[in-house]
């Protein structure tokens, strides 16, 4: 994954809100997907065209105290959501 | 293979129908003993006048000395052998299969259910996580028997169960024979593929109900395993029901939304277990939630 792509969303997942939770899912293939309120904004943001440090970016000025994290974390959240077809990368 | 009916009987073919939500089945059988397992396998299934409507047509045949058990869906054959268990557990299979396929009215949820107190409590999983294990243990423990198979979940959260004799694989039933006195033990299936007993025999106290759903626990067997029992959120709970929920694709947005919905008005739990000891005293404890 690099820094410079940017994350698309697949427009035929569907969201049902739980108290903090999250769950997608896809009638056309029959897949649902659990995130919780970290994965969610994560999800979020792939709605807002961003690239993959920018969303980095966004989320280290947000959580300052885990700057060193967000990278890790970020990546990991948005490789998982790639694997389950929620989202998938483009070219920067 | 042709289908051969008794050559000396060939106008006594008894036909049984029953109905279960809303699809009638006419079991046809060739022979007094084809008709007790019939009503053995489906005894709390009801029953409707053969002649008054149009049903699904099976057939099941008993022949021949040793006997061969051979079960038809018109001109295929589902199942041919000496195996009672075999026929037993794919007629049954059958019936499911044709009640589930049209229905988009409820949740088809590939469960076992029980009842116990003021809570209905459903045990999802697929074969092999030990529901229908866990279903007669409950059972012999004083919980009231729904099914050990299959639930149709209306969209009120209603459970509607499908109650059958209690199956077990490969020597699952073996812990509770020590339940069943002589006469029982003589009166149930059993051969080397699996057997069937009948729940009565493990908790008499049983009449068809339909209560609405309280409690969800997503049962697995692990064998020295710990019993560990960890609360599940309702959104973590529907994530797994959906792995057991059989008829998705015949419902709106596969039934999520409605099943959450059901779902956030019940506790749901994920158990480990390995053994029974110490069991009750654990479920006991969340059940009073």
């Amino acid at each position: 994954m690099q820094d410079s792509q940017k994350i698309k969303i697949n427009p035929d997942f569907q969201l049902e809100e739980f108290d903090g939770e999250i769950l997608l899912y896809s009638v056309s293939d029959t897949t649902a997907v659990y995130l919780n309120e970290t994965a969610h904004l994560i999800w979020l943001l792939c709605h807002e065209n961003l690239t993959v440090e920018e969303m980095v970016q966004f989320l280290q000025e947000k959580y300052p105290e885990q700057k060193d994290e967000v990278r890790e974390d970020l990546l990991i959240s948005l490789q998982a959501l790639v694997a389950q077809g929620v989202v998938s990368l483009q070219h920067g | 293979m042709l289908k051969v009916w008794s050559v000396s009987s060939m106008d006594n073919i008894y036909s049984i129908t029953k109905s279960f939500e809303g699809t009638s089945f006419r079991i046809n059988c060739n022979s007094g003993s084809a008709v007790e397992l019939v009503n053995f396998l489906l005894q709390d299934i009801p029953s409707l006048a053969s002649s008054a409507v149009r049903a699904k047509e099976l057939d099941l045949l008993v022949v021949g000395k040793a006997p061969y058990l051979s079960l038809w869906d018109g001109d295929k054959k589902l199942y041919h052998g000496r195996s009672w268990y075999k026929a037993s557990y794919t007629l049954i299979n059958l019936i499911l299969f044709y009640s589930i396929a049209p229905n988009k009215n409820h949740h088809a949820i590939h469960a076992g259910a029980v009842f116990h107190g003021r809570n209905a409590i459903l045990l999802p999983g697929s074969s092999g996580a030990g529901k229908s294990t866990l279903t007669a243990w409950l059972l012999t423990k004083g919980y009231r028997y729904l099914t050990d198979e299959l639930v149709m979940l209306s969209k009120e959260g209603k459970i509607r169960p499908f109650p059958r004799p209690i199956s077990f694989k490969n020597g699952g039933v073996e812990p509770f024979l020590t339940y069943l006195d002589k006469h029982k033990v003589e009166n149930i299936i059993r051969d080397d593929a699996g057997a069937m007993v009948p729940h009565r025999f493990l908790n008499s106290d049983y009449e068809y109900i339909t209560p609405e759903l309280t409690k969800v626990i997503y049962p697995q067997f692990q064998a020295g395993a710990k019993t560990v029992v960890e609360e599940l959120s309702p959104a973590r709970s529907c994530l797994r029901l959906l792995t057991c929920h059989v008829n998705g694709r015949n419902l709106d947005d596969l039934g999520i939304k409605n099943l959450s919905t059901i779902l956030r008005t019940c506790k749901s739990y994920s158990l480990t277990y390995g053994k029974f000891e110490g069991l009750e005293q654990v479920l006991y404890d969340h059940m009073q939630n």
